[in-house]
């Protein structure tokens, strides 16, 4: 297989698991207000991903892989809140260990990669265009 | 005088072109023994091109179901676009070389 069309492979591996994080980053940030409906229940736990160096054969180089979906095992927060069902005898329900703020970092950083992917796979196509104009 | 090195040219050519001509049949059939015609050549692009093809057209099929990642897609099609590219770039210069050597006056 051709280099550059080696590269724009391992550049879409490079998407795919940038959009696989941003789809971690979103459910993340949709569950940041998910509480327990009973004293006894769990609040939404906050989800990391891993990405993975893997070989691909057909490829011959290493593509970015997908790890691991894995769960952040930190403190969950509290708030006062005792008409909330959730809340347990002292009136306090356990909030999900999510901060929006790291949330929305994770996904510009997430964005900014996935450009960079798609600029590595447009430059590689651009180039073999050239390339095969020249015989124009 | 004039006419008379015109002539000269022309038998000079064709003295030239006679005794070519054994040798130069030779090694034209020897050649085309051993490497690959032109329309074998051809037939291997045009098959890498539309081999391309099915599977970009396989993904978009994917991708209307919503099994495959858009990425890939996009992949899949640019790859078959630029194999088509290729073998037709060939096959233009190939072919305008071959009218080039037909439209020589011998």
């Amino acid at each position: 297989m051709d280099d550059l069309n080696k590269t724009s492979l391992i550049g879409v591996s490079g998407m795919k698991a940038q959009s696989e994080r941003l789809r971690v980053v979103s459910e993340n940030l949709a569950n940041a207000d998910s509480l327990p409906t009973s004293p006894d229940q769990q609040p939404y736990r906050r989800k990391v991903l891993t990405f993975r160096n893997v070989l691909d054969k057909q490829v011959g180089a290493d593509v970015v892989k997908i790890a691991k979906v894995d769960v952040d095992r930190s403190e969950f927060q509290k708030k006062f809140d005792p008409k909330h069902p959730g809340a347990d005898s002292d009136g306090y329900v356990l909030t999900p260990n999510v901060n929006p703020l790291i949330e929305l970092m994770d996904m510009r950083e997430a964005q900014r990669s996935y450009e960079a992917n798609l600029n590595v796979v447009n430059v590689s196509k651009t180039m073999l265009t050239r390339t095969v104009d020249m015989l124009r | 005088m004039a006419i008379n090195s015109i002539a000269d040219a022309i038998s000079a050519y064709s003295n030239a072109a006679k005794s070519l001509g054994t040798p130069a049949a030779d090694s034209g059939s020897d050649t085309g023994a051993a490497g690959p015609s032109f329309a074998s050549m051809l037939q291997d692009g045009a098959k890498a091109a539309i081999d391309s093809g099915k599977k970009s057209e396989e993904m978009s099929k994917q991708a209307i179901t919503g099994k495959a990642d858009i990425p890939d897609v996009v992949a899949a099609v640019s790859n078959a676009e630029l194999t088509l590219q290729t073998v037709v770039a060939v096959r233009d210069k190939v072919v305008s070389a071959y009218n080039d050597i037909l439209k020589m006056s011998f």
